[in-house]
């Protein structure tokens, strides 16, 4: 029987590899495209912002993408090149939702040999269309031309320039011309070759410039007037038209490496530049018109406009507004301004993120809450776009409406008049005030409620029978027709005690003033005090929901009070108590319910700090079981229910994380809402928003409706450094990283880059150099120079606050964490793997095991042990540790005495770099030969080789499905599984 | 000159662009994803894009044949008629403009001999 396996992907792509700016889907049409490896998303700029219109999946991971426009055509058209050298140009016909892509020409331009080139694939379009031309291979360069019928030949010519750096077509040339920066044993150069399209041959070098820049890499062609181009390099920027040239060295670019730009005017006067560090320049070109009337670049001037994410790619749109596409960070929509900002002093305001969870270097599943509901913290990003990213499944909300009020107290729809249906009021809440919204359409007006007391704040408000609204506020109920909106009759509490707590269905209404709690029921034109009762403490929140949709009344009542923190059940309308339950801690319940999910009964009672306890409860005998607690905020909850479309019950937990609960399988499900923060809602059934939630936070209201179906939802805690290693430590509630941070070497000595996780932890140790005998001696560094800087933090499990940060030793590099119980031992512990790194070296000779305790808040060394090697990955292996050292497998024991004692190893790998386990299995992921399936004897105490993958692949990720399947990842973006022979 | 002039007049494609943006008090993130497009109608496409497979050293040759043959012919129409009937070895003609795939075991080689 053979099985199959099939792969589904549950997010695409994020990470921004190319963006560009053209006229695309129209002539008039301002589109923005994007490649995210093997997706395409077209978008068109609008005076609302970017508007979404087509995303297109290509097979093939695009390499580079470019818009070029034959003199004949009045839009541009799409060049492609992907990974594996196919290349295709593409069209749009048809608009809106006929929006058709069409393959104008496609083809695969691979040679049979050649060496592909290190600097990468370099495809470049002539800026009047002429030819495209490609450097795939050292030492060839491909031309396309570009001719309107027939078939496309893309021929070689030879280049003798091997090394190529970058390479572009200058701008107003009789025949094409390409101007490209090459390396050689001297350095660099710029040299130019026009090409003849007939013969297909470069023809001449119109002009070149030896001994550039050595670090030269970035040619930005310059269009006509000037003409020329400018090439950027580390320290300087130079601009060479063939006959003069101007150079600037700016002091500023010096810190980092420019990686990219985006030409702002058509007639090449800025240009935008974006370096590794994520800062985004202005280039200049100032010119003069000499006495012939010829435009001549006279200076260049560099200015930092501010930072940015890391960026890949930078387009111009519109309006100062430009898109930085990053492959490191988040993408971003920025706008840039005319005035600094006077904190910050950039030029830059960001109007909009794109989550981008690339590149993930580990990842772990986790379930925080205990409700099997799985979530993945991931280590995403680099340098200072590094952050964990919490993904987990919730519910979105799509926003229809938002009106901007502040300080709304409690929201409740209405239906006044006629309307039987529909809502067609809202009633909002706030400090001394009461306002009420009346709905025409998709319109939203003030308007009055006359029997409604206006100048104080209401606690309910809400359709009761007899066609009747009710209106509770501290000093009254009072009950008021829907027709006349007149005030039909009023309630006060006996006592001259303000009302605090209230809650109300149909017909029933709960009044507390303090501890005294009065049962009102509604009658026509009549509300009846049926009951009263004083309880022990004073009321915190009250719940008198229907349990069974059949009946009109219910008959319990639920109730949190203060000091004693319990949660009580009262009988009605005796206001008789059933039951009660100690909630224990000081944490004041701030919102009750009773609810009926899936034929079961619950209470859900939420506290102060958002977390909330849940049980079944026996409606007759008010018996409270199966008590449970989950976290669904850290402020105080406001739990309300509200109908789906499919009529089934969902509670909303209004909170700063704002959850929604049902029920799937008879088990509560508790899902994240993608919604920052939440503080009050209510379900609207409006006209113009049917089935639709209004949501309300600090600043605005919302009106929006709510996904059927659980997507992925994304949080991200910015670190600022580089994550690579993560694991979780349940016992401590924390999360183990593994940081990365660059420190440059300053007068005073190495200093932080920029404040980061690490440097901003207030708990901090380190591992001293001296400590270590196995210790590499750091290499002297010149000032300026970065050095990489390996830390330990243990983040919170619910804040994701830094608890600790524990640096490494200079030079050493920590590769691999795992928290870990051992032996005997009833401690977990963090064991982090690393390597001195000594950059003569071409391999690691030395690395240490380290295994740290974490412990009230406290970090403590336990033990260290010198390994001969880089420790590339570390498992927990049957109460020992599994070490992956270079090119061996070693099996480590725990001692009494707290110390690792090696067991025994496995030898026959080039570098062991992913280990596995399963029981007594274990997969090993080579460097470069696939997979290895060990079995560990107990009795001998040692490893046999049972199963291998004689393929070879070079690995990234292994892991083990079943005892006889094993899935890997290469580094040529497959996913393979292999099965033991048997 | 400071970053403010250097700033003033940003190219503007249409001026109504991005002035509706809302940002609800800070940044906002995307959440819209345009639809998947899935392509129902087979548009067959105008040209086909194909390398061409002759040997770069190959082309050059055949290149400097045809220029020479040429020149000859203009300069020496009548020297030609005596050097053909002797017995020089030539090159032939007749498969050599095709830039045919039987050229491409030598491949390796030749590219090689282009670069000394």
């Amino acid at each position: 029987m053979s099985t199959h396996q099939y792969v589904v992907t549950a997010h695409k792509p994020t990470a921004v590899t190319s963006c560009v700016t053209g006229n695309f889907t129209s002539p008039t049409d301002l589109n923005l495209i994007l490649a995210k490896n093997n997706r395409l998303e077209f978008y068109v700029v609008t005076p609302e912002g970017l508007r979404p219109l087509k995303e297109i999946c290509i097979y093939g991971k695009v390499c580079v993408m470019k818009f070029f426009r034959p003199k004949t055509e009045k839009k541009d058209l799409l060049f492609i090149l992907t990974a594996r050298y196919n290349t295709m140009i593409l069209e749009a016909i048809g608009e809106g939702d006929n929006l058709e892509i069409k393959t104008k020409a496609h083809g695969n331009v691979a040679d049979k040999i050649g060496k592909p080139s290190e600097s990468g694939i370099i495809a470049i379009i002539d800026p009047e269309s002429r030819a495209i031309g490609l450097r795939l291979y050292d030492g060839l360069f491909k031309i396309i031309p570009l001719e309107n019928c027939g078939e496309l030949k893309a021929t070689s010519i030879r280049m003798e320039e091997i090394q190529i750096q970058d390479m572009e077509f200058l701008h107003g040339c009789p025949s094409p011309t390409v101007i490209l920066i090459h390396h050689d044993h001297n350095g660099r150069h710029i040299k130019t070759h026009e090409i003849s399209l007939k013969d297909k041959e470069f023809v001449k070098t119109p002009w070149k410039q030896d001994n550039i820049d050595a670090e030269a890499s970035l040619i930005i062609p310059v269009p006509e007037p000037f003409g020329g181009a400018i090439i950027v390099g580390q320290e300087t920027i130079l601009y060479h038209d063939g006959t003069n040239y101007v150079a600037v060295t700016p002091p500023v670019i010096r810190q980092s490496t420019m990686s990219c730009y985006a030409r702002v005017d058509s007639n090449g006067a800025r240009y935008m530049l974006g370096d590794m560090s994520g800062r985004l320049f202005l280039l200049l070109l100032e010119h003069e018109e000499k006495m012939d009337g010829l435009q001549v670049v006279k200076d260049l001037k560099v200015e930092v406009l501010g930072e940015v994410s890391i960026p890949e790619c930078i387009t111009y749109l519109d309006n100062g507004v430009v898109f930085i596409g990053s492959r490191l960070g988040d993408s971003q929509l920025i706008k840039l301004n005319i005035k600094p900002d006077s904190k910050t002093n950039s030029y830059i305001s960001v109007m909009e993120t794109f989550t981008n969870l690339a590149p993930i270097t580990d990842m772990v599943v986790v379930d925080l809450e205990k409700q099997g509901q799985a979530q993945l913290v991931t280590c995403s990003g680099a340098f200072k776009e590094g952050s964990l990213r919490i993904i987990r499944n919730g519910i979105g909300i799509q926003e229809h409406a938002t009106i901007d009020l502040q300080g709304i107290k409690g929201m409740w729809p209405l239906k006044m008049g006629p309307s039987k249906e529909f809502d067609n009021t809202l009633v909002l809440s706030f400090v001394q005030q009461t306002r009420v919204l009346s709905l025409n359409g998709d319109e939203v007006s003030e308007t009055e409620i006359v029997g409604f007391q206006s100048d104080c704040q209401s606690f309910f408000c809400g359709n009761v029978n007899h066609n009747q609204v009710l209106q509770i506020t501290s000093v009254s109920a009072r009950l008021v027709s829907t027709d006349s909106k007149q005030l039909i009759h009023e309630w006060k509490p006996p006592t001259e005690k303000n009302i605090s707590v209230v809650a109300c269905n149909k017909l029933q209404v709960l009044c507390a003033t303090g501890s005294d709690l009065y049962y009102l029921e509604i009658g026509d034109k009549i509300i009846d005090q049926k009951a009263h009762a004083v309880l022990e403490y004073e009321v915190a929140c009250l719940d008198v929901s229907l349990l069974d949709t059949g009946t009109e009344k219910a008959s319990i009542a639920a109730v949190g009070l203060w000091t004693d923190i319990s949660a009580r059940i009262l009988k009605l309308p005796s206001l008789d108590e059933l039951n009660k339950e100690f909630l224990g801690g000081e944490i004041i319940p701030r919102s009750i319910l009773v609810t009926c999910f899936d034929g079961i009964n619950y209470l859900l009672c939420a506290l102060g700090d958002g977390s909330m306890y849940y049980f079944n409860l026996n409606k007759e005998t008010g018996i409270l079981s199966e008590k449970k607690k989950v976290t669904l905020g850290t402020q105080p909850t406001v739990l309300r229910t509200f109908g789906s479309s499919t009529n089934s019950t969902n509670v909303f937990a209004c909170s700063d994380r704002p959850t929604v609960i049902y029920s799937s399988n008879h088990k509560l499900v508790f899902s994240n809402v993608n919604l920052k923060e939440v503080n009050h809602m209510c379900s609207l059934h409006a006209e113009a928003y049917p089935d639709s939630l209004a949501l309300s936070n600090d600043n605005t209201m919302t009106f929006g409706t709510i996904d059927e179906i659980q997507k992925l939802h994304i949080r991200t805690v910015p670190l600022g450094e580089s994550p690579r290693r993560i694991a979780y430590q349940e016992t401590s509630q924390t999360f183990g990283v593994i940081t990365m941070r660059l420190d440059v070497m300053k007068a005073s000595g190495l200093q932080p880059a920029r404040n980061s996780a690490s440097t901003l932890s207030t708990n901090t140790s380190s591992s001293a150099a001296t400590m270590f005998k196995g210790a590499v001696t750091a290499p002297a560094l010149d000032i300026g120079q970065e050095t990489e800087i390996h830390n330990l933090l243990v983040v919170d499990q619910h804040t994701f606050e830094v608890h600790h940060c524990h640096q490494l030793m200079p030079s050493e590099y920590a590769l691999s964490l795992v928290s870990a119980r051992l032996g005997d031992d009833p401690r977990t512990y963090y064991i982090v793997g690393t390597a001195l790194v000594n950059p003569e070296e071409s391999e690691p000779k030395a690395g240490r095991i380290v295994v740290f305790l974490f412990e009230e808040s406290k970090l403590t060394q336990v033990s260290e042990k010198e390994i001969k090697g880089a420790c590339y990955c570390l498992i927990e292996f049957n109460g020992k540790l599994l070490a992956a050292i270079n090119s061996t497998v070693r099996l480590f024991e725990w001692t009494t005495e707290r110390e690792l004692r090696l067991e025994c190893s496995h030898f026959n790998n080039i570098i062991a770099l992913f280990l596995k386990a399963k029981g007594d299995f274990i997969l090993v992921g080579d460097l470069m030969r696939s997979m290895t399936l060990l079995q560990y004897k107990t009795m001998e105490g040692n490893f046999e080789e049972i199963a291998r993958d004689f393929h070879p692949n070079w690995m990234t990720a292994v892991e083990i499905i079943d005892d006889d399947t094993f899935l890997g990842g290469e580094n040529s973006y497959n996913l393979f599984v292999c099965q033991k022979d048997r | 000159m400071s970053v403010t002039d250097f700033l003033k007049g940003l190219p503007s494609y249409n001026e109504n662009n991005f002035t509706k943006y809302h940002n609800d008090g800070g940044i906002r993130n995307n959440a819209k994803r345009p639809s998947v497009y899935l392509p129902t109608v087979d548009h067959p496409s105008d040209q086909v894009i194909v390398t061409e497979k002759t040997n770069i050293l190959l082309r050059y040759l055949h290149q400097q044949w045809d220029k020479k043959s040429h020149h000859k012919k203009r300069d020496h129409l009548n020297l030609e008629a005596v050097d053909e009937a002797g017995s020089r070895k030539r090159p032939r003609l007749d498969n050599g403009s095709s830039g045919s795939s039987s050229a491409n075991p030598a491949a390796g080689h030749s590219s090689n001999d282009a670069r000394h």
